[in-house]
């Protein structure tokens, strides 16, 4: 009897120890995994995604902002129709639209297109409706549709608010703001141009608010609240004006139709603080539907592509050499009485006529290369690359834009190369550097950082202040070279479209475009840059145009181009003529 | 038992008091909650209506507008300079 108790009483006790060591694997080994799970079961988590900060210009109007936008939704359990019924009543609250332009501009197909288009979206319905738990119905809803849907009181759909970029000057900015994408995770993202650059400026922070609930889903007022307040992303405030931009726009639309160019960039610029009054550049694509065109229209080109500049690219030689005193106003040429041979070539002048003797103002007037070759062989190859270092080249200009890029200089120069940068060919620059450069000149010497963004909005404003690159050239030299400029405008090939009355500092540059090993004789790049007034400069503008047909020369493309449009910013800003 | 009766009331006090503290709470609560509500629908209306000013001022929109009334770019546009003129010295 004794035996059979304690037989009984150990395996109480072996029971008993299996109950501990199961407890004790439940409470202490799989206890935080456990403890999660029930966390994960009676607490609710509200995700609210943050706005996006909007672009506004600099007389504050906005360039981009957020509109409301709504995802239709279905928690099954609780729907109560039919699938069916659902689809016959919803579907015709949604206003479904063809984004594809070769579509929506034919009304046979879009026709079509929109009957295939609702049948898809139909049978994606029904399909999802199918299933159990919770299914997205459909995206991007307008608050009209929204409400809509909401007043047929169907039980069970769900309306989740999200925010999508709206462009209200729908405009060829595009190539500056960027676009908001998707990044891995699904998360809204800039990409390219402003938004890329301040994409964590811009970005909001989502609201976050946990709260334990019964199960009723109602909150427990003693159970465990935690709250990670949302931020609405910081504004971006920029230099950019919107009448310039607007104007900009029109006439570089304006000046590709009439000039047959394939392409064309026009950059207006605050010498003074570098600031980045208007930028423009054709072709363009929309931002809101930044999926229906080609990738490579999404890079800025006046930041992301490099060209030759030819001969704009003259008056920075001769400012250098001004600036070291190689080269005064009253020298002479000596090399300038025909083509100039540098080892197997020969440095020709564009319209292969030569001045003997021509001094300085002659070979900018009359954009004479082997003028150039004379001064660039003043000045000396050391200082040269020095000069072409001081205004910018070699390196990005740093304006904040995504998708800059930084033109490399040649790392070997022989005479050749030497000669023929003088005059623009042969080196590859961007078109905000060489405005940059030129800008300088304008800025009495001063080289300053280009910049859109004026200022970043949040809580607190916080202002970018202009950014100097140092002295490049003197006060004197920057006069001097100046009025060089202004006689290239007022007795050059262009002086016809010069606006009377104003005096104007610029200079034309055709450059040959390189084309598998060689220069295209008829593909050309027409550029023209300079600032008015030319004695207290407003803005500096780079006009260029791509392969122009109606005229390869930038004196018949280009130069009237930029004459028209300052002509209309000359008004804008009440700059009345001088003399 | 005295001492029983004491802490029976002041058990009874402080579940009266818990009960209308908790339902202060819960009404204030559904306040927030409300308010919250609001602050979201005004906070979307204010972001619908920026949105349509913007596009109904847009300089794209104005444009089309005062062409369709019949407003026109004048052609020729002569800035005068800001010295006087012969007539004036």
């Amino acid at each position: 009897m004794h035996s059979r108790i304690q037989t009984l009483y150990i395996s109480f006790i072996v029971v008993l120890a299996l109950v501990i060591l199961r407890l004790s694997y439940w409470q202490i080994i799989r206890g935080d995994d456990l403890a999660g799970e029930a966390y994960d079961q009676y607490v609710s988590k509200d995700v609210i995604s943050g706005i996006r900060g909007e672009i506004i210009t600099a007389d504050n109007f906005p360039l981009v902002l957020n509109q409301v936008v709504y995802t239709l939704g279905a928690y099954l359990p609780a729907v109560l129709d039919t699938p069916s019924s659902i689809v016959e009543r919803v579907m015709p609250k949604l206003s479904l639209t063809i984004d594809d332009p070769a579509i929506a501009t034919d009304e046979a197909k879009l026709k079509v297109a929109l009957a295939d288009l609702r049948s898809t979206t139909e049978s994606t319905m029904l399909e999802r409706l199918g299933k159990s738990g919770y299914t997205v119905l459909s995206r991007s809803l307008s608050i009209d549709e929204k409400e809509a849907i909401s007043a047929l009181d169907i039980k069970g759909l769900i309306f989740d608010q999200s925010f999508i970029r709206e462009y209200p000057e729908s405009s060829m900015s595009a190539q500056l703001t960027g676009f908001v994408g998707r990044d891995d995770v699904g998360n809204p993202t800039g990409y390219f141009g402003l938004e890329g650059y301040y994409d964590r400026e811009l970005a909001g922070r989502s609201r976050i608010e946990k709260q334990e609930k019964d199960a009723g889903g109602n909150p427990l007022l003693v159970g465990d609240f935690q709250l990670l307040p949302g931020r609405t992303g910081r504004t971006l405030k920029l230099y950019l004006e919107r009448g310039t931009q607007y104007l900009v726009e029109e006439e570089l639309k304006n000046g590709l139709e009439l000039y047959g160019a394939i392409a064309g960039e026009v950059i207006v610029m605050d010498p003074k603080t570098g600031g980045i009054l208007a930028m423009a550049s054709l072709p363009s694509y929309d931002p809101a539907k930044f999926y229906l065109y080609d990738t490579f229209l999404y890079k800025n080109p006046a930041v992301a592509n490099t060209y030759e500049p030819g001969s704009t690219f003259k008056v920075l030689v001769m400012a250098a050499a001004f600036n070291e005193g190689v080269v005064k106003e009253d020298d002479h040429c000596d090399i300038c009485a025909g083509p100039y041979p540098i080892g197997k070539y020969n440095i020709k002048t564009w319209n292969q006529e030569y001045r003997a003797g021509a001094t300085p103002v002659d070979i900018i007037v009359h954009s004479d290369n082997v003028g150039m070759v004379w001064t660039e062989q003043k000045l000396g190859g050391e200082k040269f690359l020095e000069y072409l270092k001081k205004f910018g080249f070699g390196q990005k200009t740093g304006i904040d834009l995504q998708e800059e890029i930084s033109s490399n200089l040649r790392t070997k120069w022989g005479d050749i190369d030497y000669a023929t940068s003088s005059f623009g060919q042969g080196i590859a620059v961007t078109s905000i550097q060489m405005l940059a450069a030129v800008a300088a000149i304008a800025n009495n010497g001063v080289l300053m950082e280009p910049h859109l963004v004026e200022s970043v909005l949040g809580d607190t404003a916080v202002a970018i202040p202009p950014k100097s690159k140092g002295e490049v050239i003197s006060r004197e030299t920057s006069q001097r070279i100046t009025n060089i400029m202004v006689q290239a405008v007022e007795e050059g090939e262009a002086q016809w479209a010069a606006p009377k009355g104003y005096k104007i500092a610029g200079k034309t540059g055709t450059a040959q475009i390189a084309v598998e090993g060689h220069y295209d004789t008829q593909k050309t790049i027409a550029s023209f840059v300079g600032f008015a007034p030319a004695d207290n400069p407003r803005f500096v503008m780079l006009v260029k145009l791509s392969e122009p047909s109606s005229s390869q020369w930038a004196a018949e493309t280009a130069a009237p181009l930029w004459f028209s449009i300052a002509q209309k910013l000359l008004l804008r800003y009440n700059l009345a003529p001088n003399r | 038992m005295k001492l029983i009766k004491v802490l029976s009331l002041l058990i009874i006090i402080l579940v009266i008091t818990n009960v209308t503290l908790t339902n202060r709470t819960l009404d204030e609560g559904l306040v927030i909650s409300n308010l919250t509500a609001d602050l979201t629908t005004l906070q979307n209306q204010n972001t619908i209506i920026r949105s349509q000013v913007a596009l109904a001022g847009s300089i794209g929109r104005l444009t089309t507008k005062l062409s369709e009334s019949g407003f026109v770019a004048s052609p020729d546009i002569i800035p005068l300079p800001t010295a006087p003129s012969l007539a004036t010295r």
